[in-house]
């Protein structure tokens, strides 16, 4: 193996590396993301209207 | 010494002075005691043929190609490991070798090349749509369409990036060694194929 298939392969070895990082990171920024959105829906007003539905039908 | 041409000789069955010329021709870099006693131990090996009733140009064929015996006294083998060797090929030519290579390509051998081709294809597709969705993102950003979520978008284009990156080094060490080992194979192949199986 010449010194520049040593270079290739550490520097593929650094990238996959940051590939793991930064994946990990997107994972985490969107769940935080997704999370903040959850949090501000209006889940009470969803599911709310549909209960109250369902026990006007029942009387 | 009167050295004759090799084109003359190309192809030709050789007798024992021939031989022996286009040998020491072969052996011309390597010290002098060396060629002496190379030279002997052939002269030795065409008596000893003759004297069981071989024809010369018998024994000057099992030898081989002076070139490749020079070589290989050149790579320091002694005229008995060379002797084991010319006697391996013999050996080998009795279809074992042949057959081992048949086998071995149909159960293993061509199968595991078809496998290692089908992950560098399968390696250039994952780049090809990789670098397609890199695309798409960066576009999408140009144009304004990612807003909300632009935080993790440029974490999945770095990620994205980095594993371009990684399958191209992947892509161009695969595609080398791939070569590189495949005409390796062939080569053992063909020497299985032509000797048989042996330690060498």
């Amino acid at each position: 193996m010449s010194k520049g298939d040593i270079k290739l392969l550490i520097t593929g070895a650094i990238a996959l590396f940051l590939a793991c990082f930064l994946g990990i990171i997107t994972l985490i920024t969107f769940a935080i993301k997704l999370g903040g959105k959850a949090m501000e829906y209006d889940w009470k007003g969803a599911f709310g209207n549909s209960c109250a539905t369902s026990a006007s039908i029942e009387d | 010494m009167r050295y004759l041409s090799e084109e003359k000789l190309e192809g030709k069955p050789m007798n024992k002075t021939e031989y022996l010329n286009r040998l020491s021709n072969e052996l011309g870099h390597m010290p002098y005691g060396d060629v002496k006693d190379i030279m002997q131990s052939i002269e030795e090996h065409f008596d000893a043929g003759v004297s069981e009733g071989r024809s010369e140009a018998e024994i000057a064929e099992s030898l081989g190609d002076p070139k490749e015996l020079a070589n290989e006294f050149k790579d320091g083998a002694k005229f008995n490991q060379i002797m084991k060797r010319r006697k391996k090929v013999d050996g080998g030519r009795d279809g074992t070798g042949r057959i081992f290579v048949v086998v071995f390509n149909i159960f293993v051998g061509v199968g595991m090349w078809l496998v290692l081709l089908a992950a560098i294809i399968a390696a250039l597709c994952i780049l090809g749509v990789d670098l397609g969705i890199i695309g798409v993102i960066v576009a999408s950003m140009i144009m304004g369409k990612i807003t909300e979520f632009i935080v993790p978008f440029i974490f999945l284009l770095l990620t994205l990036i980095c594993v371009a990156i990684f399958l191209v080094i992947l892509l161009i060490l695969g595609i080398k060694y791939y070569g590189k080992g495949l005409k390796a194979y062939i080569r053992w192949n063909r020497h299985v194929w032509n000797y048989g199986l042996g330690e060498d």
